[in-house]
Order: C-alpha cells, then structure tokens, then sequence
C-alpha cells in the first residue's frame, strides 16, 4: 500500500516536471528532453520482453525503426500527413514483430536472442539495402509537420502526450492478470506451462506488444527528427532500451523511465563537454552491473530499507535464480 | 562470369573464412567452456589490428609483420585475462543477461579507448612482400595472401584440436562444455580455467585482427562488423563446437563472396537469411548440442 | 464408490526399455492411493502418462468417465487432475500469495485478461488455500526466500488453486527429515479431507505409505505386480521379495499408531 502511494505520488511530481519544464529550458534543452520521452517508452516496451517476460531481444530497433520509416514512407510515398502515418507505425511494427516473433521463438533462452539478432539485422538490411524504397543510407529527412507541431515546445507536449498514452496501455496491461502471467513465465517457464498457460503463445503476445509499442516510439522519433535512417534499426541501437533498462531497474514499471532520463541527461552532459561518451557509458554499465544489478530503482529500494522503519528484507536480492533447473517432471527418474 | 573469376571469388570468401574461423573459434571456445556470450570479443579483434599497426611500425619490414604476429596475440591475450579477472570473474552464476552486458560495456569501453590513442583515420598494416603477389597454379593466378590466410587456419585449426583433445587443459575445457557445474566438483581449478579460456580466446580474436590486417582497413567500428559475422558463424555452426565453427565460417565467407558477385547489394542479408534458415531447422545450429544457455 | 481415474493396459517404450508395461489401475472417489516400487519400476513414468506429459504407447486413461489419454498437460491439468512435483517447483522472484493467485488464474482461465488489476485478485480464494497449507503469515514473502519445506507447501498450495479432484504427488516427502515428513503427510491428509481430494502418490519411505494409502499399487520393473491394502501387499511374498527385502519381510505387520508413526 505504502509503495503504491509513493509510486503514484513519483509519476505525479514526474507529470508535473514533464509539463512545466517548458517554462525553464532553452530549444536545445527541449530537445533532450524530447529524447528522453522517446527513450523512455522504447525502453518501456522493451522491458515488456526484457524484465515482465524475461527474453533477451537483440531485434527491438528493428521495431522502432519500422515504426519511424513508417511514417517518413508513408510521408514520401503515399503522400500521408505524419499524423495519418503515425497510426501506422505500431501496426506495421507489430504486425512485423508478430511475424518474426513466430520465427524467433522456435527457439528458446540464448538461441531465442541470437535469432532476434539474426532477425533484425535482417532488417536492418532491408532498410540499408533497398535504395527504391527507403533511400537506403541516406535516411529520409525534411519531413514536413503540420504547422502547429513545428515550434519545439508543441512538438514536445504532443511527443510527451504520444508518451504518457502509451505509459499508459503498458501499465494497464502489465498490471492486468495477463501482466502477472508473463512475469510467472519469466520466473519459471515450465512451471507455468503445468499450469495450462501456453507459454509460448504468451511470449508472442507480449513480443508483438513490446515490438508494437517500440513502434510507436519509432514513430515518435521520425516527428522528433522530421525523418529516419537505416542505423535506427541496428541491433547497437537496440543496445539503448537494454542499457535503459538496466540503468533503471528492470524489475519495475518505472525502471526504464528512470532510466531514459538519467541516460538522457547524462548523454547531453558527456557529450556536450567531452569527447568520448562510449568509455562513460560503459563504465557506468560496468558499475551498476557488478555493484547494483537491480538498477536504481532497487537500489533505491535498499536504501530506503535500511534507512526507513518497518521495512524488512530478510534476505539480499538474489539475482541468480532466474537458472531454475528445469522443473520436476521434465526429468523421468523411473 | 568465367570460371576463372568463380574460382576467385571462392578464393576470397575462403580467405575471409580462414580469418573468420580464426576469431570465431575463440567466441566459440569462450561460450562453450563459460557460457559467456562475448561481445567484447570484437574488441580484441580490432585491438589486434591497430596494435599490429603499431608493433609493425616499430620493428619496421618484414620483420614487423612477423613480430606483430607473435606479439599481439600475447599482448590481447593478456587484456582478456585482465578483463576476465578484472569483472567477468565476479558475474559467474549470475544472470547470462548481466555477463554478456558486462561484455558489452568492454565493447563500448575499448572502442572510445582505441579511438583516443589512435584516432578517427583508417590504418593500414603491409604483408611482406614474400606474402604479396599471386601463384600460378595451372591456368589460374592465386593471391599468395589468401593461401597465406587459409595455410594460417588449418594451422589453428589443428593446433586448437590437439590441444583440446590431447592435454590436460584441452580435456578440462572439453568437461566444462559438457557439464559446467561438474567442474568444480571434479577437482578442476574453475577459475583459472575461465581465465585462461578468455586469454586464449582473446588471443585467437587478437591473431586474426593481425592476420586480417594487410586485407581490411583497419578502422574504427571493425569491432562490431566482426561481431556480427563472428555470430553468424558460431550461430550456424553451433556453439561450443570447433567443426561447427569451420564448417559455418566457410559458409558464411564463401556465400557473402559469391553474393557480392551476384547480388552485391542483398551479399550480407544473404548471409542472415542463412543463419535464420538454420536455426529454425536446426535451433542448435549444425553440429551443436542442445543444451539450456 | 466410483472410479475416479481409471487405467488400461497403458504401456511406455523408452528404446529398449518398457519403463511402464500394460499397467492397470483404477482409483476411486476419495481414495488415497500409492504406488510403490524400487527404483525405475517406473512409477515417475506413469505419473507423466497420466499427466499427459508423456504419450503412451498403449492403453487407456479415464478421468472422471472422460477419455484424456494423450492430451496435452494443460487440458489433463484443467480437467481436474493437479499435480505436484518431487522438485521443488516454484516462482522464486514472485511473492507467496502471487505463486498460488497464478494457479487461481489460471484455473479461471484469465491469464490472458490484458486489463484488470491483478493484485490482490481472488484474494479470498488464494487466502484461504494459503491457510490451509499454513502459510498465511508468509503471503507477502518472496517465495525464493521461503525455507525448502515452506517452499513444498507452497508449490502444493500453487495445485490446489487448480481446485483438482485428483492430487498426484511425487515422492512428497522426499529429501525431508522424519520430523518434516510426519508434519508434510498430516498437511497432505487433512488437505485431502478438507477439499475432498482423491490422492495418488508414489513414495519410497514406507511408514508414509502404509501410514496414508487406502490401497496400494507395487511396480516392478514397468509391471503391477500387486495391488490391495496395505496389509495384503505387505503379507504378499512376491512384494516382500522385490521390494521390501528380508528385514521388512520378517516384521510383524500391523502395529502402526493413528497418525501412520510405524511402530519399530
């Protein structure tokens, strides 16, 4: 109860934060901020696989790609308005994600990632490669907004209206029955299968929705950028929602939030004032990695456990058993 | 097309393969004994080529080339043992997600490292001239480079089979594919055991950036193209397995050089629709073991 | 009193192993059946034909007058016959009331309910089969942090919220110290009494066998190769022979106390 309470009370102050910083940040700043909306709901939909359902997806810019060039070909060669394509865009990533999602979970753990990266280099190539359609290298770029969304400001309330629905659906559908589900699969597989859950039909569901949603923030992006490039969907783009989540935690809905803005920040600091961002982001993912795997959010969570009353933990986080030895029954002993 | 051009076309996808079995070996070898996913294995390619570079350039001629060859492959093996002991050490029996991150952050550690010493401008390192040049070999001219290369991987290929299948660390290495949690209790030093796998793959990635040197540009973001290749091939020929490695760089070179005669601008999709092909026909690739990972 | 489960003839070929050859098995309503055997006489090999995750060669199974030989574990497992494991099988990272609020999803089938709260969903339901298990106190806990035999009583809580008519279990009390295993079968009994079970078990230790069973079934070597009450299975020569050995064999039979503490 006391959770929920300080839960709701975060996305509220963060409501307020996201819609007042207009009053106090210059363009450029603006548009860091935009990123951060952006990177905060591909992360989110990536933690729809990564930490509610436990896959490890190398494909996930594949989708967010898809769902950019969803609205910049549509722009180009149907002669949509970005609005219209917008709409496109988390139904062409699905629908593809559903596809290959059909593909890739033939496979199951490792051999399941090492698909996806197969998968959405694949991909990757189709938008570096095929000239005729997607200008291949080049990107597209110079899309034409509607007038009303040029100026930085309204672009970044829509981007962030665009965020706070999808936010929305996610937590919805984490929170549901069907949320709950997914985290039983990610905790033990087989032990849910016994249950009558047909694991992996919730696995496709939950990929086409996270592939969707990263569509959607493909979709944001090609309105933040007026455009798309082939490297949108790299399997190193798809390093970015992982990273996310990892910074933020992944063992809870806000985790990748957290985590967007504080890589958002820290990108636009490193960056702006210093040659090499790789060796800082490599090194504070080395850091969280071997001192606090649950990312901020349970780091946080520690230290309000030792700090606050009343809270008791009796034993650390156990990061390990996610290995279950595959559970009884599978192994015939007579 | 002639036969000629075919046959050298084949030729160079072999000589990419030969390069290929090389690196991949050791990301085979490494997932198989530790089941690390190893992307920083990339890094220790590209390492090996811009300290070549360096290492050639101070012994200067032929002299430099050979000396890289037998240096840096010591020297990348040692900052793979470094990073072993240094991190991944600490990862062991936690989530395979947080290893192949760990890696992942080495990847994006040693590339802003490489940068910083030797800068955004492609590199170039020169076989010597003994290694220039083509052989006749009846009506057709071979690139003595190419043979060079593929002489080079029967070589490793070789030296790595004796080494699994005739010593003492081979045999622990061969139990630790088969059965991790076994070692321990056998009596096996895990841990320097992990150590010296990371070396020595590290050292395999480092010899082929070498060896792929006088053939590619040496440039930043080589670390990732290799990666990527690296996969295709150990995905293809299954993981854990040197045959499987063997068998799935030639597939991967030979079909990414005949798709650049035929098809060049779909050569590398080719490659993954292969590599797609194959896992959904055989999940474990050609010649690996199911085995949960 | 009706037959519950009913078993044909039902064979399973491992290679050269028959691991299960023509068993024939009926189990009435409210029975509480065992099935002993030594070690591969296949007993865990029926479990999972029954179960349905395995196929069987031959034979039939009838649950409750329906035909479910060779359907798929999740339609066996919602027709009424529950299950649980001789491994500890569990959701660690998930909390004591989620791991058996999952069962009760599922047996109402809305796992793939997409909106709704889940928390705190079935509450009364899930209270109660964690009361009855003893483990109320722990609802909130991390189950991996629950201790092993905690973790057994849960994972029979997490069957049990799949409200089944027959309880299989394997080797309950398996890898437990007596003290636990005397308190594991009384938890086992009275759950069977409150909710109505049928029970089907296969056990080594044979105070929980001849302390719990109605009847009993001996495998050996895939075969039945007895079938009645505990005393007659006991007085049988060809069971004291292949399974209980001679120690067993010259005992007198008979003497247990209530509660099923073998009186040595």
């Amino acid at each position: 109860m006391r959770r929920r309470l300080t839960a709701s009370t975060g996305w509220a102050i963060a409501a307020l934060v996201a819609l007042l910083a207009p009053l106090l940040l210059n363009e450029r700043q603006m548009f860091v901020l935009m990123s951060i909306v952006i990177l905060a709901v591909f992360a989110t939909s990536y933690n729809v696989l990564l930490g509610y359902t436990g896959m490890v997806s190398f494909a996930h810019a594949a989708y967010y790609g898809i769902g950019a060039y969803a609205v910049t070909l549509a722009w180009v060669h149907l002669g949509w308005s970005p609005l219209a394509g917008f709409l496109l865009a988390p139904v062409a990533a699905g629908a593809i994600g559903y596809v290959t999602g059909l593909v890739a979970l033939r496979a199951t753990r490792l051999y399941f990632s090492l698909l996806t990266l197969a998968i959405g280099q694949l991909l990757f190539l189709v938008a570096f490669q095929w000239r005729g359609l997607t200008r291949g290298d080049d990107g597209i770029f110079g899309m034409q907004l509607p007038l009303l969304l040029q100026p930085a400001t309204n672009r970044y309330y829509f981007l962030l209206a665009l965020a706070a629905i999808a936010l929305a659906i996610l937590s919805v559908a984490m929170r549901s029955p069907f949320g709950a589900t997914l985290r039983a699969i990610r905790e033990n597989r087989d032990r849910a299968g016994f249950l009558g859950i047909k694991v992996k039909r919730y696995e496709l569901a939950a990929f086409t929705l996270g592939t969707a949603f990263a569509g959607w923030a493909g979709g944001m992006y090609a309105f933040f950028d007026r455009g798309s490039f082939p490297l949108l969907l790299d399997w190193t783009t798809s390093a970015d929602p992982i990273f996310t989540t990892l910074i933020g935690g992944l063992n809870s809905f806000a985790g990748p939030v957290i985590g967007a803005v504080v890589l958002g920040l820290l990108r636009d600091f490193v960056t702006r004032n210093f040659l090499y961002f790789n060796v800082v982001l490599g090194t504070v993912l080395l850091a969280i990695i071997l001192f606090m795997p649950g990312g901020i959010v349970e780091g946080v969570r520690r230290l309000a456990a030792v700090g606050g009353p009343g809270r008791r933990r009796t034993q650390p986080e156990q990061p390990a058993d996610r290995e279950q030895p595959a559970a009884a029954g599978t192994r015939s002993k007579s | 097309m002639t036969g000629e051009a075919l046959v050298l076309q084949v030729m160079t996808g072999l000589s990419r393969a030969a390069v290929l079995f090389i690196v991949a070996s050791g990301l085979s070898l490494v997932f198989g004994a530790m089941r690390i996913v190893n992307i920083a294995h990339g890094s220790f390619y590209m390492v090996g080529a811009f300290v070549a570079v360096t290492v050639a350039g101070w012994l200067g001629g032929v002299v430099g080339f050979v000396g890289a060859l037998l240096v840096v492959p010591l020297v990348v093996a040692a900052l793979g043992g470094l990073i072993e002991v240094g991190a991944l050490r600490r990862l062991y029996g936690k989530e395979h997600l947080l290893q192949l991150l760990a890696t992942f952050a080495f990847l994006l550690i040693v590339s802003d490292v490489v940068r910083f010493i030797y800068g955004e401008r492609p590199q170039s390192l020169r076989a010597p001239p003994l290694l220039s040049g083509a052989t006749r070999f009846g009506d057709v001219f071979f690139p003595r480079y190419s043979l060079f290369l593929m002489a080079a991987a029967v070589v490793i290929g070789l030296g790595l089979w004796l080494l699994l299948s005739r010593t003492g660390l081979g045999r622990d290495i061969r139990a630790a594919v088969s059965d991790p949690e076994m070692l321990g209790m056998v009596g096996v030093n895990v841990s320097r055991l992990f150590t010296v796998v990371f070396a020595l793959g590290a050292g395999l990635a480092g010899l082929g950036g070498v060896l792929a040197g006088p053939q590619t540009t040496i440039l930043l973001g080589m670390d990732i193209d290799i990666i990527v290749e690296s996969f295709a091939v150990v995905i293809i020929g299954g993981l854990g397995s040197l045959v499987g490695t063997a068998v799935g760089a030639v597939l991967v070179g030979v079909t990414f050089a005949l798709g650049i005669t035929f098809i060049p601008s779909a050569a590398l999709a080719i490659v993954f629709v292969v590599m797609v092909a194959v896992l959904v026909w055989r999940p474990y690739g050609l010649f690996g073991i199911p085995q949960e990972a | 009193m009706s037959a519950l489960l009913e078993i044909e003839g039902l064979s399973k070929r491992f290679g050269g192993l028959q691991a299960v050859d023509g068993v024939d098995l009926t189990v009435a309503v409210g029975e509480r059946r065992a099935v002993i055997g030594p070690n591969g006489a296949g007993k865990t090999t029926l479990f999972n034909l029954i179960t349905g995750y395995l196929r069987p060669d031959a034979g039939r199974v009838r649950f409750d007058g329906a035909d479910v030989t060779g359907k798929p574990t999740h339609r066996i497992a919602q027709a009424g016959i529950g299950r649980a494991f001789q491994i500890t099988s569990i959701f660690p990272g998930l909390t004591v009331f989620e791991n058996v609020q999952l069962g009760r999803l599922a047996q109402r089938r809305e796992t793939a309910r997409p909106f709704g709260v889940a928390a705190g969903r079935h509450a009364g339901e899930v209270n109660d089969i964690l009361d009855s298990v003893r483990l109320a106190g722990l609802a909130g806990e991390r189950a991996g942090n629950l201790s092993h035999g905690d973790q057994r009583a849960l994972e029979l809580a997490i069957s049990l919220a799949l409200e089944p008519r027959l309880l299989l279990l394997d080797e309950p009390t398996a890898g437990m110290a007596p003290a636990e295993t005397d308190q594991a079968m009384r938890l086992v009994r009275r759950i069977a009494e409150e909710r109505g079970l049928t029970l089907l078990f296969c056990e080594h230790d044979m105070e929980v066998v001849f302390g719990t069973a109605d009847r009993v079934l001996v495998m050996h070597e895939g075969k039945a190769l007895a079938e009645g009450v505990p005393d007659e299975v006991r007085a049988n020569p060809d069971v004291q022979r292949v399974y209980l050995g001679e120690e067993v064999a010259q005992r007198p039979t008979g003497g247990r106390d209530p509660d099923g503490e073998e009186v040595a």
